[in-house]
């Protein structure tokens, strides 16, 4: 046991350095769910309501690949509904960043070896990272449990399910990024494997519940199989409230068993800093187009530009195949025809989809542009703008030139995934070869409120680099809250004016409104000039 | 040599927040003139470069870099100086050659490609190799080849040489003298009194964001004390009432004490008479030098030599 040695002092001080960022996780993920229940209560009272919510979602394509597959009409079928895939990934979230701050970011920094010099055993980085990360989905999952146990609609063992399968989903993805640590050479790699990793978890499971099937009685699904492929389609799939799935939580143990058996193998293996890819040799020379501020700039934005367009890609094709799905379900359903046909009569069904998904992609689109303006912090902290700003390169060109590459990357994966929606939607309905172009557009008319928040956060970063990084997670995290709980929770207007998605007109089944996308543009532009201007007058950060 | 300065600092502040990391600095470097910057640790060297840099703005006082201010005119300054930090931040995915093209250029020049390669020769680096597999030593040798290679006025450097193995020193060294020979001017941070010693025409030691002294290495000697050790046969009594003595120990024949420079006439005189049979005498070493300032109560006998 000699090789977990000293675990118990590095669980200390990893929670010693997370005092804030834990809490404020397992704080925010608890509360999120607390609140949402007297909301879901007072949206669906009466079991009529319930009804109506479980055919709608049942029905919905869009509903079941955002929200998820509904069983029956309960207050405890719709919680799951709701809640259960938004948390699941932001647990999934909370599990990767900690556990990745705690092995990689640590033989990153070098204090890792350090911490091995000392009389600490090889696996005690790993095992108290992997501690701290299921410490803090423990103390979520029962939190949750709480909240959701003092409600008198939903059965204690019920509430009890869905917290552990909450924090089964976390712990599932803290072996992940346990993994990935060991991959990566790098904290940001492992981040984004581990990120990656949960995307596709959440598209495997927004397919499964898309082309699942409607029970006999039209108030529930029947994922398809792709959804058993996601760690977060096992969780959903337990249903607490309902179905009871219990024997689930053995898929979990057997999977966090076996993931984990195989970090410590890898890790028994490789040496301390390294990844398992060995780096190879590179040119003797700079090529021409590296060898300015915006060459720089590209070769630091493009991996970031590349997975987000690959993911995008992915993301608007799944929307063009199952538009086409929509579009039969609707034609079979007078019912909804009426209900479409009264609310916009010229507006077709494909459109009004299409606005609907794309204010989604909008708002997960400011995830790109928060984490490709983070790259100046990075840049920034790690002692590269240093080196950067003691050459003839002015402080505003280096900064335009990250910023240019971020709004031209913002309107490439806004179009792209557009595109592909179009092209897929063209291939399987008749709709005709002007849609890739037509969709690409639709995308595209999100980019004003994306470039105004990013904006924002270039004016925080040039204001004060420090307050960077938690203003835009938490733009990202805020608009997301907003577009998909903020009906739900019935949030007061002023705070869904906070998000700019909500001041757009719904095109393309209204036309776009010039006035908005005119103040969101020059909102976007001042903001910018202003962070210009702050950074060039602000010292830059040194370590 | 003309009498403009090349590096001007007068009353520097910078304060972060409260604490004045630097707080009176002057500074004085002359055109061709290799002059070592040389301080405690912590006691605002780098602090002090990286407002000359314009990295950052001063809160107070007066600082001109080749006549320009390093706050408002950085681009153009940063054209005519080549910066080498102490601790080497650069993308761990970029190669060493790759990283070298690439600050030259940033610096506005053309890339020399012949004295390029003859520096990487001399400093045996593998470009190939990307700049996160190197070792301290290694990083530092690109940041040095990087900086060598520009054709710039003033080369401002920050420990250079830290983690660099004794044949590579000698190599910087050389490279030094070169540029100095060339007419170039050098500000050198260094820990490293040897290569002080030998490189440095002028000395400015700093101590709390202060300057403590500056000037010639023999105009510093000058202003300190020469050790005496000798052995006499009459009792050393006349002695301890001079002048200018300091540190006088007495240990049956032998006697070692420490003089004033301008008090050395006396004591000799007095010396004389005491039947000396052997001495020996030393001026005070470099080493000497800064270890008095450096462990000394905070700057209390502020003294400037121009």
């Amino acid at each position: 046991m000699k090789a977990f040695t000293g675990t118990w002092q590095l669980i200390k001080l990893a929670l010693r350095r997370d005092r804030i960022k834990l809490p404020a996780w397992i704080i925010i993920n608890s509360s999120l769910v607390a609140v949402s229940i007297p909301a879901i209560k007072d949206a669906f009272p009466t079991l009529e309501d319930q009804i109506t919510y479980a055919a709608t979602v049942a029905n919905s394509v869009v509903s079941r690949m955002f929200e998820g597959a509904v069983d029956g009409p309960s207050i405890g079928s719709i919680i799951s509904t709701e809640l259960f895939v938004f948390m699941a990934v932001l647990m999934a979230f909370m599990s990767t960043l900690a556990v990745v701050r705690h092995t990689r970011q640590n033989e990153e920094t070098g204090s890792g070896e350090l911490i091995s010099s000392t009389a600490v055993g090889r696996y005690a980085s790993l095992t108290a990272a992997l501690a701290v990360a299921i410490g803090a989905n423990i103390v979520t999952g029962l939190l949750i449990f709480i909240a959701l146990a003092q409600s008198p609609d939903l059965s204690t063992q019920g509430a009890l399910g869905f917290g552990v399968a909450l924090a089964s989903v976390g712990i599932a993805f803290a072996g992940i990024a346990a993994l990935a640590a060991q991959v990566a050479e790098s904290s940001r790699g492992a981040n984004s494997l581990a990120g990656t990793t949960i995307g596709i978890a959440y598209i495997f499971r927004a397919i499964g519940d898309g082309f699942g099937s409607v029970d006999n009685t039209s108030l529930g699904v029947e994922s398809m199989w792709v959804s058993w492929l996601s760690p977060i389609g096992w969780g959903q799939q337990v249903f607490p409230f309902t179905r009871e799935n219990w024997w689930i939580f053995w898929i979990f143990a057997g999977f966090i068993l076996a993931i984990t058996g195989v970090v410590f193998m890898v890790l028994k293996r490789r040496d301390v800093g390294l990844g398992l890819v060995p780096s190879r040799k590179g040119p003797a020379r700079g090529a021409k187009w590296l060898l300015n501020p915006f060459g720089i700039s590209w070769r630091l934005q493009r991996g970031v530009l590349y997975g987000w367009t690959i993911g995008f890609v992915v993301y608007g094709a799944l929307i063009g195949g199952v538009a086409k799905e929509f579009e039969e379900l609707i034609a079979e359903n007078e019912m909804m025809q009426e209900f479409i046909g009264s609310a916009n009569a010229t507006a077709e069904f494909s459109d009004l989809l299409f606005s609907g998904f794309y204010i989604y992609v909008g708002a997960i689109a400011v995830g790109y542009v928060a984490q490709a303006l983070l790259k100046m912090r990075s840049e920034e902290v790690k002692g590269h703008l240093e080196n950067v700003a003691s050459t003839a390169v002015g402080r505003m060109r280096w900064m335009v030139s990250h910023i240019v590459w971020i709004v031209l990357g913002a309107a490439l994966i806004m179009f792209t995934a557009g595109v592909a929606t179009g092209t897929v939607h063209a291939l399987v309905s008749d709709a005709g070869w002007n849609e890739p172009l037509r969709i690409g557009l639709i995308g595209l008319a999100q980019l004003p409120p994306i470039l105004a928040i990013a904006g924002a956060i270039a004016l925080v970063y040039g204001l004060r680099s420090s307050w960077s990084t938690i203003f835009a997670w938490g733009s990202f995290v805020g608009v997301l809250v907003i577009t998909q709980l903020g009906a739900l929770l019935r949030f007061p207007q002023w705070v869904m004016n906070i998000s700019p998605f909500g001041h757009m007109s719904n095109y393309p089944v209204e036309p776009l409104a010039r006035t908005p996308i005119v103040v969101m543009l020059i909102f976007a532009l001042v903001t910018i000039v202003l962070g210009l201007v702050a950074f060039r007058n602000r010292d830059i950060e040194t370590t | 040599m003309s009498n403009t300065s090349i590096i001007e600092v007068k009353k520097l502040v910078k304060k972060f927040g409260q604490f004045a990391a630097l707080d009176g600095l002057d500074l004085s470097v002359k055109p061709g003139e290799v002059h070592g910057f040389l301080g405690p640790n912590g006691s605002g060297k780098s602090t002090t470069i990286r407002v000359l840099l314009g990295i950052l703005r001063k809160t107070s006082g007066q600082a001109t870099v080749l006549g320009q201010d390093p706050w408002n005119d950085a681009v153009e300054l940063h054209r005519r100086l080549a910066y080498v930090p102490g601790e080497v931040g650069l993308w761990p995915n970029l190669t060493g050659g790759e990283l070298i093209d690439l600050l030259c250029t940033l610096r506005g020049g053309t890339i020399d490609t012949k004295r390029r390669d003859q520096l990487t020769e001399r400093f045996q680096l593998d470009v190939r190799k990307k700049f996160g597999t190197y070792s301290k030593g290694n990083r530092q040798k690109v940041a040095l080849v990087a900086a060598l290679a520009s054709d710039v006025e003033l080369y401002i450097m920050d420990e250079p040489t830290s983690g660099l193995d004794p044949l590579m020193e000698s190599v910087f060294q050389e490279t030094i003298m070169e540029l100095k020979g060339r007419g170039k001017t050098i500000l050198l941070s260094s820990h490293i009194l040897a290569e002080v010693e030998k490189l440095c025409d002028r000395v400015t030691i700093i101590r709390e964001g202060r300057t403590v002294e500056s000037g010639t290495l023999a105009e510093l000697r000058h202003l300190h004390r020469t050790t005496i050790k000798a052995e006499i046969e009459n009792s050393p009594a006349g002695l301890k009432k001079l002048k200018g003595i300091h540190e006088l120990k007495v240990d049956g024949k032998n006697i070692e004490f420490e003089v004033d420079s301008k008090d050395l006439d006396g004591a000799l005189e007095q010396l004389a008479k005491l039947n000396v049979r052997a001495l020996m005498s030393h001026p005070p070493t470099l080493e000497e030098l800064f270890l008095r300032h450096y462990d000394e109560a905070p700057a209390r006998d502020k003294k400037a030599v121009d």
